[in-house]
């Protein structure tokens, strides 16, 4: 097995899309603002498409041949894409595990501040509820509500903090207003719709995440599309042992280091003291081969999944009788695998 | 007794984020008034630290403004926890089955009950070593501080938003919805029959009924305000009675409704010092939205005295009537944001912080700092009141011509700007023509105008200068008193020139 530092900088203004879109689906909006850090899905995919092209096997749309290629492809890549409900843990072929994402900025690397950095927590015992949640302890910090922006900070490997946009900002945006058509060319009353769209502010800062991939699998530098409307980005694959960085977080807690998924919230409420989080909407889009053929041609099911992720960056308090059970609910194999629920524990 | 309870209801910004109408942010914004109201009821009895509660909160209608507040202290007894617990659980039950079908009544009371940020505490008064070493108990004012920061940490646990398809989020139904029967139990307990749609607000026209068109330019355009208090917390400190102030804030809350209903514009959250109103852009006879900016100031500083450090920031977005609500008001919410003095770079309240954005995308913004009085003066009495509404067509192109040539001359009014000489010897050769002649008192309004906002903010500037403790860089050293200025006496003239459009 190989592992690989892959870097992704962007040629141009780029928009990673969320469970927001402007399509007829269920969320339709006007609006629709960019994701700061593509989501691990689309860079697995990214991946698979890529190892595809290098070994010659992506659809040319020959019957015949395409389903030839189906055998090296599933041994390739993996039969299917991700499915945040797979019950066990899926193959992605000579794909092993994608690490989170992070911001390669010169020589540092840069994740989401921990929204507890800076502040001495401690927990008092005080009679609370919360959502349905009987506490005998809150948490205690000094703590002055109108200047926290932890929400809005980046940290480095050198523990210094960085603003995701102003003066000293890491992207700056840009807002595009457009009219979309309806699909025979008339007007559509609801196809007005502004996107923001992102960029560095900096041409050394790129996106990055480890890879490792069998032996066997070949990934070269190259230009490649991903997020919507098909962002532009210069792909490097470089050989790395570098390990990633964890920022320090409070004793007795759990410091998530990527977007975790936890599929059942009352668990969370119940085997932890209180958590200081932050919530965010992913929609899993997920293909998968029917069985069947359509006039020779492998037919796929696409299917739709709304889910709610906490947040990079969240911190989980927890006594430790409750830790097991914990590590339990956000320990799932099938997501950390591709860059999800990846989290330090501090005793 | 001494023993309280602190209470948050929340999340407010996040079901605001869902509103697509006037009526469906009416909606968002008055379910946690009628939470809150329905919550604390059991208990308004007790003695409150925070905000001040009297019968007439629960019995008097507020033509349609919520006037509950989403945080409160209250003295408890040992029951009054366990009361408060079965009563959230009550209130929220009563929610799902007002908006869900029956049979899904029970999960949806499950899906709120993770959604909503209810949150509340029990503490007792802390026991404080002076430096003497004398103990003494808390005060009030320290009670509902400590209080204050613990529900603001309590708030940072994130509502778990449960995975809900959108035709099954029913909280985002109700205030979407295009018939009013699913709301009615809001306008019920409001008191009103409907909510004004936006272009009745904007002719100021009274009631609901048949959707009418705009009349006039300006009738297109909608002004969306927020405002909050400043230096609260030193307020609070001053008075001997903790309830003293909050009875202030409640006298400063009906006149407030007074104004903006006077106004024709539509309150829909008026409590302790935060507002939240849509209004008309200009109403004739009344004067511009600035007018009422002014008038509820007027108000605030009336009820809490003129010896009060509290002072009240705006931020005002006024927005082309078919612009996307929620981006509106989101954008009203960061003006105001801007205008408190969040962040290093204007750590100056007591400011309406403006932003003109016109159908074409085209937007303006500025700010006016309120502690510069000369300027507000002059801006409300000698350019807009003076000069919106005007009759003839050569008076429009005037005004857009000055406007425009405030941008192209920015180089030369940066540095005319600080002598009146100057600024004189710039109008009289750019407006030289015998067509401006019977404009000369116009030319000199504008002078006096940047003039005077130039020296004001310079000196606010300066000031601000001197009591921080680091060096001021970047955007609060070299000209940006006379941007500022600049920027202001642009954004009026674009103000008066969208008024006095015909088409």
């Amino acid at each position: 097995m190989s592992r690989y530092k892959v870097t992704l900088k962007p040629l141009d203004w780029f928009f990673f899309g969320g469970d927001q879109t402007f399509d007829n689906g269920d969320t339709q909006s006007f609006i629709a603002r960019s994701n700061r850090f593509p989501q691990q899905t689309t860079l697995l995919g990214m991946v698979r498409y890529q190892l595809l092209k290098k070994k010659n096997l992506l659809l040319s749309g020959d019957k015949e041949a395409d389903a030839a290629k189906k055998p090296d492809i599933d041994a390739l890549i993996g039969k299917e894409s991700f499915d945040i409900e797979s019950a066990g843990v899926q193959s992605f072929g000579k794909i092993k595990s994608i690490s989170p994402v992070f911001i390669q900025y010169g020589e540092r690397r840069l994740i989401p501040m921990p929204l507890t950095y800076g502040l001495n927590i401690g927990f008092c015992d005080e009679d609370a509820w919360m959502s349905g949640k009987r506490l005998s302890k809150v948490i205690n910090a000094a703590f002055e509500e109108k200047k926290y922006s932890n929400y809005c900070k980046l940290i480095d490997d050198k523990m210094k903090s960085w603003d995701y946009e102003g003066d000293e900002g890491i992207f700056s945006s840009s807002m595009q207003i457009g009219i979309t058509k309806a699909d025979d060319g008339d007007e559509n009353d609801k196809g007005f719709f502004k996107q923001e769209t992102l960029r560095f502010k900096s041409s050394d800062t790129s996106f990055a995440f480890y890879l490792e991939l069998d032996d066997d699998a070949i990934l070269k530098d190259d230009v490649v599309f991903i997020g919507a409307q098909r962002s532009c980005f210069k792909m490097e694959v470089r050989t790395s042992d570098e390990k990633p960085f964890i920022p320090d977080h409070p004793a007795g807690s759990i410091l998530l280091l990527s977007p975790t998924y936890v599929a059942n919230r009352q668990s969370l409420d119940e085997n932890c003291l209180q958590h200081w989080s932050g919530t965010i909407s992913f929609c899993n889009i997920r293909q998968s081969d029917s069985g069947n053929l359509r006039s020779g041609v492998v037919c796929y099911h696409r299917h739709r999944s709304l889910c709610t992720f906490l947040t990079t960056g969240t911190v989980i308090f927890f006594d430790n009788n409750q830790i097991e059970e914990l590590e339990k609910l956000l320990n799932k194999q099938n997501l950390y695998n591709i860059g999800y629920n990846h989290f330090s524990v501090k005793k | 007794m001494d023993t309280y309870i602190a209470l948050t209801l929340g999340p407010i910004t996040r079901v605001i984020s869902l509103a697509q109408t006037t009526r469906g942010m009416w909606a968002a914004s008055y379910i946690f008034s009628f939470l809150a109201k329905n919550i604390i009821e059991p208990f308004k009895e007790s003695k409150f630290l925070l905000p001040y509660i009297d019968e007439t909160l629960f019995k008097e209608k507020f033509d349609g403004a919520g006037v509950f507040p989403d945080r409160y202290i209250f003295e408890a007894s040992d029951k009054d926890f366990d009361a408060l617990v079965t009563k959230v659980d009550k209130v929220i039950g009563g929610l799902a089955a007002n908006i869900a079908p029956s049979k899904e009544a029970d999960s949806v009371k499950t899906m709120l009950m993770h959604y909503l940020k209810i949150y509340f505490f029990k503490t007792t008064r802390k026991k404080i070593q002076e430096g003497s070493g004398v103990i003494r108990e808390e005060t009030d004012s320290e009670l509902v501080k400590r209080s204050e920061m613990q529900l603001a940490l309590m708030e940072q646990q994130d509502s778990f938003i449960p995975s809900v398809p959108q035709n099954k989020h029913y909280l985002s139904k109700l205030i979407n919805c295009e018939k009013l029967a699913p709301m009615q139990f809001l306008l019920d307990d409001a008191g009103i029959g409907k909510f004004r749609s936006i272009v009745n607000i904007t002719s100021g026209n009274d009631g609901y009924g048949k959707e009418i068109q705009p009349e006039t330019p300006y009738q297109r355009y909608i002004a969306i305000v927020y405002a909050d208090g400043d230096s609260m917390g030193k307020a609070f400190a001053k008075v001997k009675n903790s309830n003293e102030l909050s009875r202030q804030l409640l006298q400063f809350n009906k006149a407030a409704i007074e104004s903006i209903k006077d106004f024709d514009g539509q309150p829909v959250y008026i409590g302790g010092d935060d507002l939240f109103f849509f209004a008309p852009v200009y109403k004739p006879g009344k004067g511009s939205i600035f007018t009422l900016l002014d008038e509820l100031d007027k108000n605030f500083h009336g009820a809490l005295g003129k010896d009060s450090p509290a002072t009240l920031s705006f931020g005002v977005s006024i927005t082309y009537y078919k612009y996307p609500m929620s981006e509106a008001v989101r954008l009203s919410q960061e003006l105001l944001s801007k205008a408190k003095g969040y962040g290093a770079d204007n750590p100056l309240k007591n400011n309406v912080l403006f932003s003109l954005q016109k159908h074409s995308g085209q937007t303006r913004s500025a700010l006016i700092h309120k502690g510069c009085t000369d300027t507000v003066k002059k801006m409300n009495e000698e350019i807009i009141d003076k000069y919106i509404a005007v009759g003839n067509k050569d008076d429009l192109l005037l005004v857009s011509s000055v406007m425009h040539n405030l941008r192209e001359h920015e180089p030369i009014l940066l540095n005319a700007i600080s002598d009146d000489k100057l600024l004189k010897n710039y109008f009289t050769n750019n407006y030289n023509e015998p067509a401006h002649d019977s404009f000369k008192g116009f030319f000199n309004s504008v002078r006096d105008f940047l003039h005077t906002s130039y020296l004001e903010y310079k000196d606010r500037i300066d000031r601000l200068k001197k009591s921080l403790d680091s060096p001021v860089e970047g955007r609060l050293s070299g000209f940006e008193a006379a941007y500022a200025a600049i920027d202001l006496c642009y954004a009026t003239l674009q103000f008066i020139h969208l008024v006095n459009q015909k088409k």
